[in-house]
């Protein structure tokens, strides 16, 4: 006899998804999530292209839906150490790192008040800071705060532990290991941004007013490092001329080998996000091809639109800082007109694309992958990759095979 | 009326075969015209070479100044993001035009494939076999290795190679009148105000030739540099050599003076000969690596490439070889290699117009050429 | 309820207890609502604070707990005393105390009155109390259930979602309207890659999914068959089918949708020569080309030797079709391929606009373009004409060669998109009184697409999940993973069902609206207004509930003007008392103004929490009250607010629009609608009409929320008090 429950290792859109689906069916499942939240990516972006609305609406009804089924299980800053058995009957073990932040936590901030350590926050891509003890966003799920021991002193400061009014924080907290026991699995790990300083052309994340695709979702957003306020790193001016790189180490075989699905899109919907601030900026997008497919299509002619945004066929190959001005010189072929030119912008936005996460973090589960690290197997074992750890998508299609691989791991486990 | 285009299938095969096996791999993002540090602002190169390529239209593509811009530095292959090596593309192009530009064509066709190699060595093998059977009957002569006893200057080398030179003068001169015309048929006109061609000539050579300043801008192959600059100036070492041993052999013809060959080695003109072939088998070393260590993703090497440094290694180590044996006293080495040695030379010279050599002069000519219209890289 | 008994516990943790008046809160809550239980603790949360409650709940039978501390949506998971325990969470912590900015009023000298923090936190615990007073445990309605899931459609997505519901052990009903299976996937010659390394055509394998289908005896096949009528409702659907003259009536649980799509109608691309020159063909018609072997020039029947593709025909143009139809590009190298296949020295031409091979299908072009016999450019079309000896003539301008140019072609194929097969014919025939087609079709340009990026399988017909090309142009990969995700859409929809719970959003969700027939005026608001379709009537109009349609919003119970409609826990009268329990100043400047703010739970509510965790900080006049959505408001709260003395009412909920972010569809806007007709109203009782107004909020717009409400109250503070005050 199987065992009816699912593992979902992977908590953002595409595995909070599977897993809804597979409980809201009738099963158990576990989501295993390696940051200290679910959401994921989505978590960090302001608008979904095209309808531009906020990815925190989802979300928050996911969360809702989490919270009305008892059959949904989670772990964050949990990750898969092994898997044993077959399908049917996998024993899963799994590390639970310490958050030093207990259930008691109410989430009131004291702690942070009192904390004398910042960071850097990754989950701002480095554009803002926390404090060492943090909350890990605004729409946290579950709501606690955590302490990043890389850079917390520890007991010697304790300052929190003295602030906290119900004992949520146990520095001395241990990481743990469990193992559950789950008939199939679904692998939702999700993707990276590209690392950029291996964009060597390209300023290699060197230059400081050359930002990548995400840190624009960070700038922008409402609860991001500037409230929203679209700036150059550099300085804080507001930027009159924005260029976006797109291709940014995608369709590109010294980097990623393979088209990211979502960056031409990413960067129009970012059009907007300048064009809501500053009614006058000069937007020009290098392109190789625009790749807005289906009815994606819309969204492409409403930015078209704009006697603003300009398009250009040709790959940015060479961009370099002007250091007197902080301004960045890009340089690319207009190749609809033939010319090669050298344009100064005050901020340039690379395209970056999505490297599968388990190419960089690997994963302790054996299924076959691709050479970019793409899962490309696994169903005959009752291994199912959805979304961007299957290939690269937006977030709407990684949510229709999240949803197809629900009911393929739901077919495992009846078997 | 629009232009009516036929792609021409075979010459995509052609352009395929002569090194630029990957050119349909190109999807246009024009990394490579940007990347190119010597590529020019206004129509920029290899992008356009490569959708032309990809279309087959030779027309564009033979009559192109641009493919000898190009210093062949591989910066653009390096960076294409699909694999279609542009920089390939225009060494294969500038070796079909050493086919096309260079008459008669049949000399050019056994340059393009290793296949026609023994044609390629058969001729001056069997010339110069002849020359050895009339002098001494194919036999080694006795004494002093001196070769001329086996191939006298005055009756054998300076005839032969004069007409070679003649030859090979001619060739070129026909061709570069050809390429010229090509070059204003694609519309690059002078300006009322641009420099003369021979002014732009001299200063080609003062400012890059001299300096290989165009190698030095490039980033992804620095190797290339020395390389290339051993070699070319080993090779102006030994010119000035040859010409010195020939001005003195007429004088000594003629009024008696001069310096008679076998030349001492601490004679000046020996030393410089004998550094100028050292400096060729360094840089050949160094060329010769480079090749080898290429990444077969980002460049291949076509026979052309091969075939030059295959003869320049023929004619420097037989050169260098015939000097050991005749000082080592080893006759019958000595005289074998030498001839080899003749051979390897008239390989290099003879078809020189054919082979990647040829870029010498043509690219000499079409950098002269560019000048003098303006045609520069961004930022030059 | 003889047996309820409340208990009512407030958190003084969290700057709770050091900001409120407690004494005047339990003085006040113990007079005015007298619940049997009223404690102060600590920490309320935490294991004692809960042992505490507990305890009541053990041995004093208290089983309405109202929790007077944080907002519901932190400590979710952790006041659950058990099944017969109702909570309800008075969120005084981001809703009062947090987000609290004392209005500088003076020292009231009315007994009843308190500073504006200490009675805006009795108002939250004593609409709590209301609340948990007309809370009803919810039962669920008993139904019969069939499980058999039909879908609609024996083409490669059709195919794909019956077998997998079969798989999952359900009985299908597959029903075709042709001879036979398969669709379009039968007419291909060779498929585009489906597997990694996504590199080359495969081989069809419908005819290994059709075997599968046919071997498979959950699943019954109905070819040559039309859907004549879908009555009912999910789980209990009656459909009637045709097949030939002999009718037939199934019942159906839920319906998959995978109609697929047809090609665009090329006859209206004349001027690239379709129809007027014999050697232009779709690409439609060039696979059934291929796939006979007969790839010849229709003049003549001569071997193609040189074929010219036109990328986006008919597409991406305003004059056609105004979208993509992503799988083009794919198709056109593929059969670019096909030309080059049968003749070595055959060219193919591909004009484009943007080579769209996204994500993986890159590898597709790579691969594909690697071929001396392929051209391709980005280019616009300038004419399309007849040459000579059956050619036919291309000429492009804007390319990336550097110049306008023409090609000389025998064949010219046209590469033409995708219409959903929904678009303009009632596919579904929904026997609903809301009409047989799903409705707003053209917000997806005739597709059966959901408006959510996070749930593309929501429809606006329940138990109805449409996959494949009917929902969006889309690859067979893609439609593969697409047939599974509506089958189990349909499945989940019957296991919901089954447990007596709502489907999506609010999944789970045991109460449904329950009709009081006895005051229905058969107005028929509540049938046209809801967003689902779920009403049925009767001939008087008496509305016919459908509770499986239903998705819970309670749209009809704010439509409706008799209080008809109401849940278990959540009614009309139940916020027409919470609104009652709002203690309003009779002197404002003693007071304040009161204003009642209805906030959608699902957006604008988490929105106001994350305000108040950023430190917001807005009037304390205000007092929230969430409700399921927008379009649940009914008009009598208004009147109640109003007639109680408040100077007025703000709604804030989702954007509406076209891209509307209502969970329910069509919630905000409806209110939006309702809201004039207060508007009137109020006119007529010389109250200005601005008293009441909606803003569209987002859920991120956390940041406006002190904005919107200072910027409502400075609005309000301009007309005075309602005038109708103390009455």
């Amino acid at each position: 006899m199987s065992n009816s429950s699912i593992l979902v290792i992977g908590g953002g859109f595409s595995g909070l998804t599977a897993a809804l689906e597979a409980a809201e069916v009738g099963h158990e499942v576990f989501i295993v999530e390696k940051m200290p939240y679910l959401g994921g990516r989505v978590a960090q972006l302001k608008h979904y292209f095209p309808k531009l609305c906020p990815p925190s609406c989802g979300l928050e009804i996911n969360f809702q839906r989490i919270k009305n089924n008892p059959r949904v299980k989670h772990f964050t800053l949990a990750e898969v150490v092994s898997v044993s058995g077959g399908p049917g009957n996998y024993d899963v073990k799994i590390k639970i790192s310490p958050r030093y932040v207990n259930n008691n936590c109410t989430a009131c901030d004291k702690c942070v008040e009192v904390c004398p350590v910042e960071r850097d926050s990754a989950y701002d891509f480095d554009l803002g800071k926390t404090k060492a003890v943090y909350r890990p966003h605004l729409m946290s799920f579950p709501m606690r705060y955590v302490i990043d021991d890389q850079v917390c002193e520890g007991s010697s400061c304790a300052k929190c532990v003295e602030a906290c009014e119900y004992q949520a924080i146990d520095l001395e907290e241990k990481e743990k290991e469990i193992t559950i026991s789950v008939g199939s699995i679904v692998v939702a790990t999700g993707w990276e941004p590209y690392d950029v300083s291996k964009l060597t052309n390209l300023g290699a994340g060197q230059i400081s007013n050359v930002i990548t695709n995400m840190q624009m979702e960070r700038l922008a957003a409402p609860a991001g490092p500037t409230t929203g306020k679209i700036q150059r790193p550099s300085d804080g001016e507001e930027p009159k001329r924005i260029a976006f790189v797109q291709c940014a180490g995608s369709r590109d075989q010294n980097h990623l080998d393979y088209c990211s699905y979502i960056c031409c899109m990413a960067s129009l919907k970012h059009c907007t996000y300048i064009r809501e601030q500053y009614p006058d900026a000069e937007v020009v997008i290098y392109y190789i091809d625009l790749r807005a497919p289906g009815r994606y299509e819309k969204f492409l002619n409403k930015i078209q639109q704009d006697e603003k945004v300009l398009m250009v066929k040709g790959k940015v190959a060479k961009i370099e800082e002007d250091s007197a001005t902080g301004d960045v010189i890009v340089t690319a072929e207009d190749i609809m007109g033939g010319v090669k030119k050298e344009e100064k912008f005050n901020m340039v936005v690379l395209a970056t694309g999505m490297q599968p996460s388990i190419a960089v973090n690997e994963l302790a589960l054996e299924v076959p992958k691709d050479e970019e690290g793409f899962i490309t197997g696994g169903e005959d074992k009752g291994i199912f990759a959805v979304g961007c750890a299957k290939m690269p998508l937006d977030v709407m299609t990684s949510a229709e095979t999240a949803t197809g691989a629900a009911l393929k791991a739901i077919q495992t486990v009846r078997r | 009326m629009s232009t009516r285009i036929e792609p021409n299938v075979q010459f995509i095969r052609e352009m395929q075969a002569a090194g630029g096996e990957s050119l349909k791999k190109c999807y246009q993002c024009a990394t490579c015209s940007v990347i190119c540090p010597l590529s020019p602002e206004e129509a920029p190169f290899p992008r356009k070479e490569m959708v032309w390529a990809q279309w087959g239209l030779k027309d564009k593509l033979v009559n192109d100044i641009d493919i000898w811009l190009c210093h062949n530095c591989g910066e653009c292959s390096d960076n294409c993001p699909r694999g279609a090596k542009p920089g390939d593309l225009l060494a294969a192009l500038r070796n079909m035009a050493y086919k096309s530009l260079s008459k008669p064509a049949i000399i050019g066709e056994w340059m393009s494939s290793a296949k026609y190699l023994p044609i390629l060595f058969g001729i001056p093998a069997a010339l110069f076999l002849i020359v050895w059977a009339l002098t001494t009957g194919l036999t080694i002569p006795d004494g002093e290795i001196i070769f001329a006893k086996v191939y006298p200057t005055l009756q054998t080398i300076d005839p032969i190679f004069i007409l070679t030179v003649l030859f090979v003068v001619f060739t070129f001169a026909t061709s570069i009148k050809g390429m010229l015309s090509s070059f204003k048929a694609n519309g690059l006109e002078p300006k009322e105000d641009s420099p003369s061609f021979f002014k732009s000539l001299i200063d080609v050579v003062k400012d890059e030739i001299i300096s290989h300043r165009k190698f030095k801008d490039c980033e992804s192959n620095k190797d290339r540099y020395p390389g290339h600059l051993l070699v070319f100036y080993g090779f102006i070492a030994l010119a000035v050599v040859t010409g010195i041993i020939a001005f003195f052999y007429w004088t000594n013809k003629l009024f008696g003076f001069g310096m008679v060959t076998p030349l001492a080695l601490w004679n000046p003109v020996k030393i410089l000969a004998n550094a100028g072939g050292i400096a060729l088998i360094v840089g050949l070393v160094f060329m010769t690596r480079n090749r080898l260590n290429a990444d077969p993703k980002k460049t291949i090497n076509s026979f052309y490439d091969w075939y030059l440094i295959g003869v320049i290694w023929f004619v420097a180590v037989t050169g260098m070889l015939a000097q050991i044996f005749r000082l080592a006293d080893a006759a019958a080495p000595a005289y074998i290699v030498y001839y080899l040695h003749l051979v390897s030379v008239f390989m290099l010279f003879a078809y020189l117009p054919w082979s990647k050599l040829a870029h010498l002069v043509y690219r000499t000519v079409a950098l002269a050429y560019a000048r003098q219209i303006g045609r520069k890289g961004l930022g030059e | 309820m003889a047996d309820m008994k409340v208990g009512v516990y407030i958190c003084t943790g969290c700057e709770i207890g050091e900001n409120v008046n407690m004494e005047k809160v339990t003085e006040y809550i113990d007079e005015e609502s007298s619940p049997a239980v009223l404690k102060q603790v600590p920490f309320l949360c935490g294991k004692e604070g809960l042992a505490e409650v507990q305890k009541d709940v053990d041995a004093e039978g208290v089983n309405r707990v109202c929790v007077a501390a944080c907002s519901p949506r932190i400590m979710w998971d952790v006041f659950n005393f058990g099944e017969d325990v109702v909570v309800d969470r008075a969120n005084i912590r981001e809703l009062a105390v947090w987000s609290y900015h004392n209005p500088e009023l003076p020292e009231p000298e009315d007994d009843e009155m308190s500073d504006p923090l200490t009675m805006m936190v009795r108002d939250y615990i004593k609409m709590s109390i209301a609340k948990l007073e007309r809370t009803n445990k919810p039962e669920a309605e008993p139904m019969d259930l069939d499980k058999t899931i039909m879908v609609l459609g024996g083409g490669f997505t059709g195919l794909t979602s019956a077998l997998n519901a079969a798989e999952t052990g359900y009985d299908v009903v597959l029903v075709e309207k042709e001879s036979s299976l398969g669709g379009f996937a039968t007419k291909m010659y060779k498929q585009t890659p489906t597997k990694s390394p996504y590199e080359l055509a495969e081989v069809p394998t419908i005819n290994e999914l059709i075997s599968s289908v046919e071997g498979n005896d959950k699943i019954k096949i109905l070819t040559g068959t039309i859907l004549e009528k879908i009555k009912g409702a999910p789980g209990k659907f009656r459909v009637t089918i045709k097949q030939g003259e002999e009718e037939q009536e199934l019942k159906i649980g839920s319906v998959v949708l995978a109609t697929g799509w047809k090609p665009y109608d090329a006859s209206k691309l004349d001027n690239l020569g379709y129809g007027k020159i014999k050697n232009v063909v779709t690409n439609i018609e060039l696979e059934t080309m291929a796939k006979d072997g007969k790839l010849t020039r229709p003049s003549d029947g001569q071997p193609v030797e040189s074929a010219a593709f036109i990328q986006c025909a008919g597409q991406r143009d305003p004059e056609h079709l105004s979208y993509c139809s992503s799988v083009c590009c794919m198709g056109s190298l593929k059969q670019a391929g096909y030309v080059r296949e049968q003749n070595d020295d055959a060219k193919a031409y591909i004009f484009y606009k943007d080579m769209r091979t996204p994500g993986v299908f890159e590898n597709y072009y790579r691969a594909a373009q690697d071929d001396p016999g392929i051209f391709l450019t980005k280019s616009e079309i300038q004419e399309v004409s007849e040459g000579e000896n059956g050619k036919v003539l291309v000429k492009v301008k804007d390319t990336l060669l550097g110049e306008d140019f023409e090609v000389e072609v025998d064949l010219l194929v046209l590469a033409t998109g995708m219409v959903s097969s929904i678009s303009d014919e009632p596919v579904l025939k929904l026997g609903y009184r809301l009409g047989e087609q799903i409705p707003d079709l053209e917000l997806f340009d005739g597709f059966a697409d959901s408006n959510y990026i996070c749930f593309p399988y929501e429809t606006r017909r329940t138990g109805v999940y449409a996959a494949g090309c009917v929902r969006q142009p889309m690859s067979m990969g893609t439609a593969k993973d697409d047939a599974a995700g509506a089958a189990l859409k349909a499945i989940q929809c019957l296991e919901s069902i089954n447990r007596g719970v709502a489907v999506h959003p609010r999944s789970g969700d045991p109460t449904y609206p329950k009709f009081n027939m006895v005051r229905c005026t058969q107005c028929k608001r509540c049938t046209e207004e809801c967003p689902f379709g779920a009403l049925d009537d009767d001939e008087k109009g008496t509305p016919e509930p459908n509770t499986t349609r239903c998705r819970r919003c309670g749209t009809c119970m704010g439509a409706c003007p008799e209080r008809v409609i109401s849940f278990d826990t959540y009614s009309v009268s139940m916020l027409n008392e919470m609104i009652a329990s709002i203690q309003v100043p009779e002197d404002e400047e003693e007071g304040g103004y009161r204003i009642l703010v209805l906030a959608c739970e699902n957006d604008a509510y988490p929105a106001l929490d994350m305000a108040a965790m950023r430190k917001k900080k807005w009037s304390s006049f205000v007092r929230f009250i969430p409700i399921r959505c927008l379009g649940s408001v009914n008009t009598q709260w208004v009147a109640e607010a109003m007639s109680k003395g408040m100077d007025g009412v703000l709604l804030l909920g989702c954007k509406y629009g076209d891209d509307y972010q209502c969970h329910f569809v069509k919630g905000s806007e409806l209110c939006n609608k309702r809201m004039d007709n207060i508007g009137e109203t109020l006119e007529r009782l010389q109250v200005e009409a601005e008293r009441v107004q909606q803003k569209q909020i987002a859920i991120d717009e956390y940041d406006k929320i002190p904005q919107i409400i200072d910027d409502f109250i400075e609005e309000i503070e301009g007309y005075g008090p309602n005038p109708y005050k103390g009455f």
